[in-house]
């Protein structure tokens, strides 16, 4: 084993980021078009073309009520991404919020606030606390962002408060204060535009994430009420069907690992281009 | 070790049966598979299908029972007369039967049980079965006088009920846990999340019944597992299997009897009858000429179900078939939309519990009612929480479904304040006078006048009766194949050689 | 020293009762009451008002809530407003299942995602550590109740190896183990992938630092560099994420339970929310979010006693 923090490598400098950018580009112009355009309607019920395999009715079969999967699956696409992008920009906005402002006001309370808040709301199983807020408000796609943004606060708070308390202490943060500048100006105008980059990236991680976890909450029918598609739902109701129709279980699963995996790939890719130094490690 | 002692037994019978090598013991042990675990073992204080799964019949019994068919026979009283102005009810009990503790069964015992069920702080969840009852005498111990303060003709087949059953004033407080009964099975043990044993009461009164030595119910909540316990071995069979996707590959399979069966369950999509447009009967009729019932039973039950035209089910006594009143028939219901002024549809939203075959039905009534311009949004509800504060006491709804399980429950579009929000003076006089009614002929007349009521005025739509499933080894016999009532009963399963 | 213990400790207590006072609040909030729901469609107002009054569930919230927490500290639960039994015991029963299903599931993820973390460290940039980068990502990406579905799909409804489901029960161990395979593989392997990384850049981390190529330079073969010195030093941030992972694993399980049937605490909890029954999910979720609080806090001591330089700044 080696030491040397380089070696040549076989993709090309940043193979991550690419392969990751094209994976979720792909996934994201699937999701978009889903808008305008699928093969067949998600939705409409064709009982006499239940339970087809791939290629014999459409790319990826059809459910046991006649509907095109992958129709379904790009439909799916949209609400997965659309709830979980709404999830983390809500964690993201709050978060960020939070953690910049423990770091501008460091060592007073605000900080132990803050920090106490992220402690508290970590030690929920998302999962549990997903399935108290369904049931509180009713499920949908308004009860699954604001379920998953609820555990992107504490992160992205921790986060930025992590990578804004080196900002605060380096020389021209302390002069600025020391020429009276308020924190908040501070805040905004030096330490927001240092941490962006870490944050894009943690928040292309956590997407990731919002998505499994999206899926998860549909699967137990807490999210997106029928006939909208969404990939975890899929799932639920395909595992009836695991001998007759298994694509019905395989497709959907893929679909969310494959979105999964394009995000974290671009996250990882993203911070090996924009923070070299932890590279090294990852 | 249940499992594997049964698998072994098992294999001995088939290979001793294939080389016809002398007689193997039969086999008297019973594993059924049941969808849902109870939350207890006490029918006479909380609803759940589950409790009178396990203890109707089997652990508890009452004065009377339902055979089949849905008649009610003797059980606990032998005998039985109506005074002529139906309000007193001579009930002569069964001598020799004991509970399972040993404390003897007489009128004492009657008075208790009733009586507690009609207590004002009862939490029997039929408390209004008991509510005629004015008192009851106990002239001896054989004998138990019931005296009503009304006429109520479905009294005593009320008394077949789980809620009805007799306890021990003894042990009742204790039924939830260990149930105490006269019936043919008594209460070992139960482990919670996985399974109840039951072993016979050697003491029963029926001699020569139960034939088995002991039944064990196992709780499995997933179908797909349900149906590879099946294939395994680890369960005899399954009692209401609730995935009829994966009952077709059953019934063609000879080591099974797969049976659909009837049941009292009703999938009915409710609306809200105080709210525009569904006070307008045309416009409820119209939504019913919309749908195609057995097409429905096709993809929410891959076809296995009874389409039904009222609120009735086809194992309640009395049952008419009203299924022609509202066929399927989307130009009618277009003309009908038209004559209420609402030729352009409207819109609307549908409330839906979570549970699977309920989904399908509301997406198969969402696109069915779109052909004709109605556009339902389907609401998911989290069912039972969030089902029952919304739509069932909060009426906050404008469509929804659910599966009405309860045999003989078509007095609920007379009750004033019930989700459908119903009111007709002339269904409410109807349903009073076929519950005073005690001659049995007359008073099934009354209920069909009653089911073409509803038939024609549809309140709610009547979409399907949910079958009864059940996958049994082709082995067993005894079970009942059609469900009048909540129940797995096994008293007088046996395993043929 | 017992200053920062006390401190340390203090926040513990606190972060707990927070948690019970939100935990409280959010459950009293729920709509929807258990005793209508027991008693059914058919049940009149008043008998529900009557079971309502025997469950308790009548008595002002803040007299709720103290009740709750005296009990805890007796270890009296309470009773389920469901089942009627003791709380705890029935949280005992799923835990017996739970717990070693977590087990089996962190054993699976140790033994395959460690040995490949330090396998892929080892082969740095070479082609074998690029494969086990590709394999982890798809490990993480893949949805534990997904893989469940197909693990059933391949080895029950394909191969009839394992039963599709169900929990036998522990009086036959064999059978029970059995039934505990599919779960822990379908749980254990995306945490797997989670481990190969994180045992890979603890190992990079710590090879790059000076003791090690002060071994180097002294001599000693690679490899025994690697095992007696990186490797070693290397798994304190990998015990610390598998610690993590267990008190995660226990509630994060439900999917699976679901999936495979299985009468585990995450179920209990799904079940005892659609019940309405908030004696039993209080205490469930309690016990959820106290196990990481003390996770978390037994790992803030371990690295305050490993760490000495962490003991100064407090």
């Amino acid at each position: 084993m080696t030491t040397q923090p380089r070696r040549r490598r076989f993709f090309g400098p940043f193979p991550r980021l690419y392969l990751g950018a094209a994976i979720t580009l792909a996934v994201v112009a699937l999701a978009i078009v889903s808008r305008f355009w699928t093969p067949h309607s998600p939705t409409r019920l064709r009982v006499p073309l239940r339970l087809k395999p791939p290629l014999e009715a459409g790319l990826a079969g059809t459910d046991a009520f006649g509907r095109d999967i992958f129709s379904q699956l790009m439909m799916g696409a949209w609400n997965s991404l659309s709830i979980a992008v709404l999830a983390v920009v809500l964690g993201v906005v709050v978060g960020v919020a939070l953690g910049t402002l423990a770091a501008a006001w460091r060592g007073r309370w605000v900080e132990e606030v803050v920090m106490r808040f992220c402690d508290v709301v970590f030690s929920f199983p998302a999962l549990i606390s997903a399935i108290m807020i369904a049931a509180l408000v009713g499920s949908g796609a308004a009860t699954a962002i604001v379920a998953i943004g609820l555990f992107n606060v504490p992160v992205f708070a921790r986060v930025a408060n992590g990578m804004a308390q080196p900002v605060w202490e380096q020389a021209y943060c302390l002069a600025a204060r020391a020429a009276g500048k308020g924190r908040l100006r501070i805040t905004l105008d030096h330490v927001l535009p240092n941490i962006a980059g870490g944050i894009t990236v943690q928040a292309t991680i956590q997407t990731g994430l919002a998505i499994l976890v999206e899926a998860g909450l549909s699967f137990l029918g807490l999210s997106l009420a029928p006939p909208a598609p969404s990939w975890g739902r899929m799932l639920s109701d395909a595992q009836t069907y695991l001998g007759q129709a298994p694509w019905m279980a395989i497709a959907p699963g893929l679909a969310v690992a494959i979105a999964v995996l394009g995000f974290n790939l671009l996250g990882d890719g993203l911070r090996d281009k924009l923070d070299p130094g932890s590279e090294a490690r990852a | 070790m249940f499992g594997s002692s049964l698998k072994l037994r098992m294999m001995m019978m088939m290979v001793s049966t294939m080389a016809c090598l002398g007689s193997a013991v039969a086999k008297d042990t019973l594993t059924l598979g049941l969808p849902v675990e109870p939350t207890g073992l006490d029918p006479t204080i909380s609803a759940p299908v589950a409790i009178r799964e396990v203890t109707w019949g089997n652990v508890f019994e009452g004065l009377v029972t339902l055979d089949e068919e849905g008649e009610v026979q003797p059980l606990l009283a032998t005998a039985w007369d109506v005074s002529e102005d139906g309000l007193t009810y001579t009930f002569r009990l069964r001598d020799g039967v004991r509970f399972h503790n040993g404390t003897p069964f007489d009128s004492s015992i009657v008075k208790f049980s009733l009586d507690r069920a009609r207590a004002e702080d009862s939490t029997n969840a039929q408390k209004q079965f008991f509510e005629p009852i004015a008192s009851i005498d106990t002239p001896d111990p054989l004998t138990a006088v019931v005296h009503l303060k009304q006429p109520t003709g479905l009294f005593v087949y009320h008394l077949a009920w789980g809620d009805a059953v007799m306890v021990d004033p003894a042990t009742v407080d204790a039924n939830r846990t260990e149930p105490v009964g006269t019936g043919p099975f008594k209460f070992k043990s139960w482990q919670r999340g996985i399974r109840v044993e039951l072993v016979r009461n050697d003491d029963y009164w029926d001699a020569g019944v139960p034939r088995l030595a002991a039944v064990t119910f196992r709780f499995i909540d997933d179908a797909q597992a349900q149906a590879s316990a099946l294939r395994a071995g680890d369960v005899d069979g399954v009692y209401r299997f609730t995935a009829p996707e994966l009952f077709d590959a059953f019934q063609k399979d000879d080591r099974f009897n797969a049976v659909a069966g009837l049941s009292p369950a009703k999938i009915v999509a409710g609306m809200n009858n105080a709210r525009a447009p569904f006070d307008q009967p045309k416009v409820r009729q119209a939504m019913m000429s919309a749908i195609d019932r057995q097409a429905v039973i096709d993809a929410a039950y891959s076809g296995h179900g009874v389409p039904i035209g009222s609120h009735y089910a086809p194992t309640d006594p009395g049952y008419v078939d009203l299924t022609d009143v509202w066929p399927y028939d989307p130009d009618k219901a277009r003309a009908l939309l038209q004559e209420a002024g609402h030729a352009d549809g409207f819109k609307a939203s549908m409330k839906c519990p979570q549970m699977s075959y309920v989904m399908r039905t509301c997406e198969m009534v969402q696109a069915f009612l779109a052909e004709v311009g109605i556009q339902l949004k389907i609401e998911t509800s989290e069912f039972p929480a969030k089902w029952i504060e919304d739509v069932f006491i909060g009426h906050n709804f404008e469509v929804t479904a659910v599966n009405h399980a309860e045999p003989m429950d078509i007095d609920i579009y007379s009750r004033p304040n019930y989700y459908f929000q119903y009111k007709n003076p002339q269904f409410n006089a109807l349903i009073a006078q076929a519950g005073a009614t005690v001659d049995e002929d007359e008073r099934n007349a009354l209920y069909a006048k009653a089911q073409e009521i509803l038939a024609e005025q549809v309140p709610a739509l009547y979409i399907f009766g949910m079958p009864q499933l059940s996958i049994l080894d082709a082995r067993l016999k005894g079970m009942w194949e059609n469900a009048p009532i909540s129940e797995a009963y096994v008293r007088d399963a046996y395993w043929e050689d | 020293m017992p200053a920062i213990l006390l401190r340390r400790l203090a926040y513990f207590v606190a972060t707990l009762l927070v948690a019970s006072l939100v935990i409280f609040v959010v459950l009293d909030l729920l709509p929807g009451n258990a005793a209508a729901i027991l008693l059914g469609t058919s049940a009149r107002p008043d008998t529900i008002a009557a079971l309502q009054q025997q469950l308790g569930l009548d008595q002002p919230a803040w007299w709720r809530y103290l009740s709750w927490i005296r009990g805890l500290f007796t270890g009296d639960l309470g009773r389920s407003l469901t089942y009627g039994v003791p709380v705890s015991g029935l949280m005992a029963e799923r835990l017996v299942v739970t717990i070693p299903l977590a087990l089996l599931a962190l054993l699976v993820a140790v033994g395959a995602g460690v040995p490949m973390g330090v396998w892929a460290a080892a082969r740095w940039r070479k082609l074998p550590d690029h494969a086990a980068s590709v394999v982890a990502q798809m490990g993480i990406a893949i949805p534990d109740f997904w893989l469940g579905i197909l693990l059933i799909l391949f080895f029950s409804t394909g191969l009839n190896w394992f039963s599709a489901g169900g929990f036998p029960g522990w009086g036959q161990p064999l059978a029970a183990l059995k039934a505990l395979v599919l779960p822990a593989l379908a749980l254990g392997l995306p945490q797997a992938a989670i481990l190969v990384r994180v045992t890979r850049a603890s190992v990079l981390d710590v090879a790059s630092q000076d003791f090690v190529r002060t071994a180097e330079a002294k001599g000693l073969p690679a490899r025994q560099v690697l095992w007696r010195h990186t490797v070693r030093n290397a798994l304190l941030p990998v015990v610390t994420i598998v610690g993590l992972q267990f008190s995660f694993l226990i509630a994060g399980a439900v999917l699976v339970e679901n999936v495979f049937d299985l009468p585990g605490i995450g179920l209990l909890a799904y079940q005892a929310l659609s019940q309405r029954d908030l004696v039993t999910i209080r205490s469930v979720t309690l016990f959820f979010a106290g196990l990481v609080i003390i996770v978390n806090f037994l790992v803030d001591l371990s690295y305050l006693w490993l760490d000495p330089r962490l003991r100064a700044r407090g």
